[in-house]
């Protein structure tokens, strides 16, 4: 398989760093589980066998040896326990971890937000204070972006935030909010300004997400019978004002920051997720011969050409990256092309199913009551691929904005 | 083994002076739609041909070319594709590489200069994309070719034809002049008039060897592939201009007080046509970057391209259509050209369906 030239110097880290991996790795590791199955932020069907790899014993080591080396994040400066890496090399431990069937161990997709914030946002007291308790596990962050009435019109947040001596005191409801299981933080768009313009009177604040802080939350169940997101009521919850980021009234500035956070090293290998996941449906048509019907067939060739798309793409931002050239436009359209390559894999993965695609596992099989299999799972769970992070018509919008330069809808203020 | 998907800046420098060329071409709008079926931009051709050097790039060095890489040709395809460019430097390029991809000494110093010079046309005729099998005979004489081809791009004023022919060996690939006794080039009116195309009738035209068996097949391949990329290529910067110009459109063109670009309907159209346009650029430097690293995956990488390219052309060309209304809809217009080559670009060597059947032939599904 091509890979991207990097020159000498990025060579020789990489034969160093995939040295120190192979050596420094607990053996047996990556036969604990596949641990690039998941290629979105929903678990589906696989959610049970996540939790148990996350817990084993192997596991536990591999991000002791890792926390040592302050490789959990090593793009983050050295002062808040990263190692000044560039995003070429945090890429290139993503690629070879990738390659060796090992996991990065990272803190969940929303502490790359946090970051991002931090980074870009907040004081060197904060950045010291916070970024090393991610490090380590000890916060772990959800995000509060979304609520009931505020969707894809973020700024529109009605959530509000009072000040009471040296204190911000919450109260609102956030929804949509994912990965939240074991998570302790949570950051999130507040209104604290109320007489000043929309996208004026927000404020970005981390919020300690706790019972004990007056934050409830209830679980979303989904289309596909599992609850990965959930509602959260904030009710008076508390926060230090140290935890604001960014100034009052600048929390859009910040939360705009966050939205183009560069999930380093994600692109170089989201699209391997793709591509096993594409190989593991044609092995599935081969056996049952569904590869052999001509309509299938050229389907399935449609979306092994939208996965070699995403690898083009992806190897295209790192040799960007690695240059020092601006990101291609082609970054714009990328949540566009998986979310809808996954719609249209889940479709397919029925039709090379068959009949038997109406019948889910038998009863007992696992722990939830309505239990899927795996093509069940991305059929149902492709439908929210095209809803979060940015709704697909979001996606457009911003496409026809910032790269097209179209002249904008009239808009409501 | 590695690739390098950034361009040199020596070969955005080679593109820019395709763009300074071609852009007389789209000033002049509608190039050399009226002087005959068989006709082509041949002031255009020269200056692409000598000024460029565009049809010697991937000829050696020391044969008269530039001695480059795919991704050297692929800015100057690009902008071809753009100015929807009435000339036969893709049919040249391929007959170049024809020669150089049967390995024949002789017949690489003895016509490769002339072709890398634009001093001579050349033009492929490959089996199954342009009919049967020729068929070859040999006798104390030399070789002789007979049959006819269909399709052959620009074949009408080829001077130089590298066609595939059976004889009583297997396949074999000759070489045969397109003014010798015995053919027969008969320019037929395309439904895109910026790609010429002909029937070239063969009757025992005298033919040189240049290899046979396995050699052919694989220069076959070697020439199908490279054609499907370019006609990629050039539908890539076609699409591309189809969606510039119609984003232009967007915003000047006023309807209900307001500019249609301003329109849900409009940008998120052409939000979708982005996406599939940087797609097919995306695709294009990839495939590039793996033949000039010699990776035997650019056979899989030419058929995505063609696949991908041609039908994100199509969408970009019949969009352009929609956006521009009536207007889109006129002779006048140059968006109709880009539809048209869109549609002949998928007809020639192999159409994006064949294409993609291949893929699942090569990967085995």
């Amino acid at each position: 398989m091509a890979r991207l030239d990097l020159g000498t110097d990025l060579e020789e880290f990489r034969a160093e760093l995939s040295d120190w991996l192979v050596a420094s790795a607990p053996p047996g590791l990556a036969d604990v589980t596949d641990w690039y199955r998941d290629v979105t932020i929903l678990a589906g069907s696989n959610r049970q066998g996540r939790l148990d790899a996350y817990q084993s014993a192997l596991y536990r080591e591999w991000e002791a040896i890792l926390m040592n080396n302050a490789m959990i994040y090593p793009h983050w400066p050295e002062s808040v326990g990263g190692r000044d890496w560039s995003t070429t090399q945090t890429a290139i431990l993503s690629e070879e971890c990738f390659r060796l069937g090992i996991p990065r161990v990272r803190r969940g997709f929303s502490a790359d937000l946090v970051a991002t914030a931090l980074l870009t946002h907040g004081t060197a007291d904060q950045q010291t204070y916070f970024l090393p308790r991610i490090i380590r596990g000890e916060d772990r962050y959800c995000q509060g972006y979304s609520e009931p009435n505020s969707g894809s019109d973020l700024a529109a947040v009605e959530t509000k935030g009072v000040v009471e001596g040296n204190e911000i005191v919450i109260t609102g409801q956030k929804v949509w909010t994912s990965e939240f299981e074991g998570c302790n933080m949570m950051f999130l768009l507040c209104a604290t300004e109320q007489d000043k313009p929309k996208h004026k009177r927000l404020t970005f604040v981390l919020l300690p997400f706790e019972e004990s802080n007056n934050v409830t939350i209830r679980p979303i169940r989904q289309m596909t019978g599992g609850a990965e997101f959930c509602e959260d009521f904030l009710d008076g919850a508390r926060a230090p004002l140290f935890n604001v980021i960014g100034a009052f009234g600048n929390g859009w500035q910040v939360a705009l920051s966050t939205l183009d956070t560069e999930r380093t090293g994600e692109a170089v290998v989201s699209y391997l997720g793709f591509e096993s996941q594409f190989y593991r449906l044609l092995a599935l048509a081969k056996e049952n011969g569904a590869a052999r019907e001509p309509r299938l067939r050229d389907r399935l060739v449609q979306s092994y050409i939208r996965t070699q798309v995403m690898r083009y793409q992806g190897q295209d931002t790192l040799a960007r990256i690695s240059s020092g050239i601006a990101p291609a436009q082609h970054c714009l359209s990328a949540k566009l092309l998986w979310s809808e390559h996954h719609a249209a894999l889940g479709n397919l993965a029925m039709d090379i199913v068959g009949p038997d695609s109406m019948v889910r596992p038998p009863w007992g099989a696992g722990p939830d009551p309505y239990d899927v299999d795996e093509w069940q799972d991305l059929f149902l769970a492709s439908r929210g691929g095209t809803i979060y992070a940015g709704t697909n018509e979001i996606q457009r919008t911003i496409i026809a904005d910032r790269a097209l330069g179209l002249p904008r809808e009239p808009r409501q203020s | 083994m590695t690739i390098t998907l950034t361009p040199s800046p020596e070969q955005d420098e080679l593109r820019a002076t395709a763009r300074r060329i071609l852009s007389k071409s789209l000033a002049s709008w509608p190039n050399g739609v009226v002087e005959g079926v068989d006709a082509f931009d041949e002031d255009l051709w020269r200056q692409l041909a000598e000024s460029l050097g565009a049809t010697g790039i991937l000829v050696p060095a020391s044969l008269g070319g530039f001695g480059g890489t795919l991704p050297d040709l692929t800015g100057v395809l690009l902008e071809c594709g753009a100015a929807a460019t009435r000339t036969p430097l893709v049919a040249t390029v391929l007959a170049a590489e024809g020669i150089i991809a049967s390995g024949n000494d002789d017949a690489a110093q003895a016509r490769l200069p002339e072709l890398a010079a634009g001093a001579l046309i050349g033009t492929v005729a490959l089996p199954e994309s342009h009919g049967p099998f020729l068929r070859a005979e040999n006798s104390d004489a030399g070789w002789t070719v007979s049959g006819t081809t269909q399709q052959v791009l620009f074949g009408a004023r080829a001077d130089l034809l590298v066609v595939w022919a059976r004889g009583s060996d297997g396949p074999a690939v000759f070489m045969v002049d397109g003014t010798s006794a015995g053919v027969t080039r008969t320019p037929l009116p395309p439904i895109d008039l910026s790609r010429n195309i002909a029937r070239l009738d063969l009757e025992s035209a005298s033919a040189t060897l240049l290899c046979s068996g396995a050699a052919a097949e694989a220069a076959a391949r070697s020439v199908f592939e490279l054609a499907a990329f370019c006609l990629a290529a050039e539908s890539t910067g076609g699409a591309q201009r189809c969606l510039d110009i119609t984003v232009e459109y967007a915003g000047v063109r006023e309807q209900f007080g307001r500019l249609i670009g301003a329109f849900q309907a409009i940008r998120h159209r052409l939000a979708d046509v982005f996406t599939e346009v940087e797609a097919a650029k995306s695709v294009i430097a990839y495939a590039a970057a793996l033949h000039a690293a010699g990776d035997p995956d650019f056979s899989i990488a030419a058929s995505i391209a063609k696949s991908h390219c041609v039908e994100a052309f199509h969408r970009a060309a019949n969009d352009a259509i929609q956006i521009h209304g009536g207007v889109g809809f006129t002779w006048e217009h140059e968006v109709h050209w880009h539809f048209k080559r869109a549609h002949s670009a998928n007809m020639l060597f192999g159409t994006a369906t064949q294409h993609r059947d291949r893929i699942a032939d090569l990967l085995d599904f």
